[in-house]
């Protein structure tokens, strides 16, 4: 019996994954599911009562999926995530216009790139389930 | 009448489920409920309730919220004016709203001055389905079996009448006496958490207008004011939260007081320190704490925490995590909603 090469015969390249995070959302480069469907634009996360609110402003279609998980098809203009405060903020989501920050500063999301996106989660030991962090 | 079984709903049918469930829950959080609470509204809901019931039509008296209509219900019971009877009993108009003006300057001026410190010795608990914040819940789903389902029973006329009244009237519930029915508004304000549930960590969960009735709520529990104004107080010490046995209590202050109040009141030691190295070679330090001893309301667990600093602000965030963990970096890695392993854990840019 011949003994078989498991050795691959070529390299794989794997497309690394561009993984980042504006305060509490995180984005990570990520195919957008067939389920989900195109959307207005609106915050990712807005703030309980600080009136902060997360953007992501740019060449940027929004996604949505049946598990409200939400994703940013991004076009090659490039796309920022953005944390502003509600009042600084006129509604230019297609605009690569960086607003005066709120607390945590802009993040580049790359051209060409879909992203999905997270928010911080918070284990609630009372509750005993885990759940969006909140601020 | 024609019997037919329903198998299945269409996608029409279907659709118009969310529909029903959202149409009583907007009639409140619109404040359509308490724009339409008037008297003549009201009675006209009221008057339709006991005639439809055999009764006489009664007195029906407008209080702003439940706990008010309760006190109303005492003072006419304890001060019981004979305008009432005359009232019940008169054919004639005019001497009917005699009546009814002398009995609402006795609430009036009752309110005024000896409410505030009165006290529920005798909870009135004769509420009725028909007039009442549950009714919503019968309207609903009723409604959709006869509007959408196309139900058809000997009940139907009745029904889409009382509909029709109780969405027009907004009486969240009403004490029913005979001669005297106490309706109480809708509140100004509901704060509810993710689940739906009643919660308002800094203050009331419902506001009503009228007499106070504080009505404070954590994650769907009722709080007494006492308990709650404790913790905003700043009066929960180690020794107080230690001592305090109700754990509903306890979770309450643990949610009002905030992460870092708690790790201070509770003794909290450090388990786990470590570091990430990002792809653009910031390096991140996590620190894992948790408490000396273990919880009842956290089901005999201790409380734990992982300390993060905001690389835009240098804040340190205390994040919740499971109590099971005792490796900073492994219970860092369980907050984020998007990747699951140590090695994953790298980022690209952090604000």
């Amino acid at each position: 019996m011949s003994k078989i090469d498991l050795k691959p015969t070529h390299t794989i390249f794997m497309s690394k994954k561009h993984f980042v995070h504006g305060g509490d959302v995180q984005a990570i480069s990520s195919s957008i599911p067939k389920n989900a469907k195109p959307m207005a634009h609106k915050p990712i996360a807005l703030g309980e009562k600080s009136g902060h609110m997360h953007i992501v402003t740019g060449d940027v279609q929004l996604f949505i999926d049946d598990q409200n998980t939400m994703y940013a098809s991004v076009g090659d203009g490039g796309a920022t995530l953005q944390h502003v405060h509600e009042s600084v903020f006129d509604g230019q989501y297609n605009s690569n216009k960086i607003y005066q920050k709120a607390d945590h500063k802009q993040v580049i999301l790359k051209p060409n790139t879909d992203y999905k996106f997270g928010i911080h989660k918070r284990y609630n030991p009372l509750a005993r389930h885990w759940e969006a962090s909140k601020d | 009448m024609a019997k037919n079984k329903i198998e299945s709903l269409t996608a029409e049918q279907e659709a118009q489920i969310p529909l029903y469930l959202n149409k009583y829950i907007n009639n409140v959080k619109s404040g359509h409920y308490r724009n339409v609470y008037k008297r003549d509204t009201v009675e006209k809901l009221i008057n339709w309730q006991y005639e439809y019931s055999g009764f006489a039509k009664p007195m029906t008296i407008l209080a702003n919220n439940p706990y008010e209509a309760q006190l109303i219900n005492q003072f006419l019971t304890n001060n019981y004016p004979t305008e009432i009877d005359t009232y019940y009993t008169s054919k004639d108009e005019d001497e009917k709203e005699r009546c009814y003006t002398v009995v609402q300057d006795l609430i009036a001026n009752y309110l005024a001055k000896d409410a505030a410190t009165d006290k529920i010795k005798n909870h009135a608990d004769n509420y009725i389905f028909t007039s009442d914040v549950y009714t919503n819940i019968l309207l609903g789903w009723w409604g959709y079996l006869i509007d959408v389902l196309k139900l058809e029973s000997t009940m139907n006329d009745a029904f889409l009448n009382w509909r029709e009244l109780y969405e027009n009237a907004g009486v969240f519930n009403a004490i029913c006496n005979q001669k005297v029915c106490i309706t109480s508004n809708y509140p100004l304000e509901i704060h509810r958490n993710e689940e739906g549930d009643l919660h308002n960590p800094s203050g009331v969960a419902v506001k009503w207008s009228g007499i106070e009735w504080k009505c404070y709520y954590i994650n769907g529990r009722n709080i007494s004011d006492e308990d709650f104004e404790m913790a905003l107080s700043g009066k929960v010490t180690r020794d107080v939260y230690n001592a305090e046995t109700n754990q509903d209590t306890r979770a309450a202050w643990y949610e009002i007081l905030g992460q870092e109040k708690m790790m201070e009141i509770l003794e909290v030691v450090e388990i786990d320190r470590g570091t990430f190295v990002h792809n653009d070679a910031s390096i991140e330090e996590v620190v894992l704490f948790k408490t000396k001893k273990s919880y009842p309301e956290t089901g005999n667990n201790p409380y734990a925490w992982v300390r993060f600093i905001c690389p835009s602000t240098g804040t340190n965030y205390l994040i919740d995590v499971e109590p099971h963990h005792t490796s900073a970096v492994e219970a860092a890695v369980s907050t984020s909603p998007l990747v699951t392993s140590v090695d994953d854990y790298k980022f690209d840019d952090r604000a």
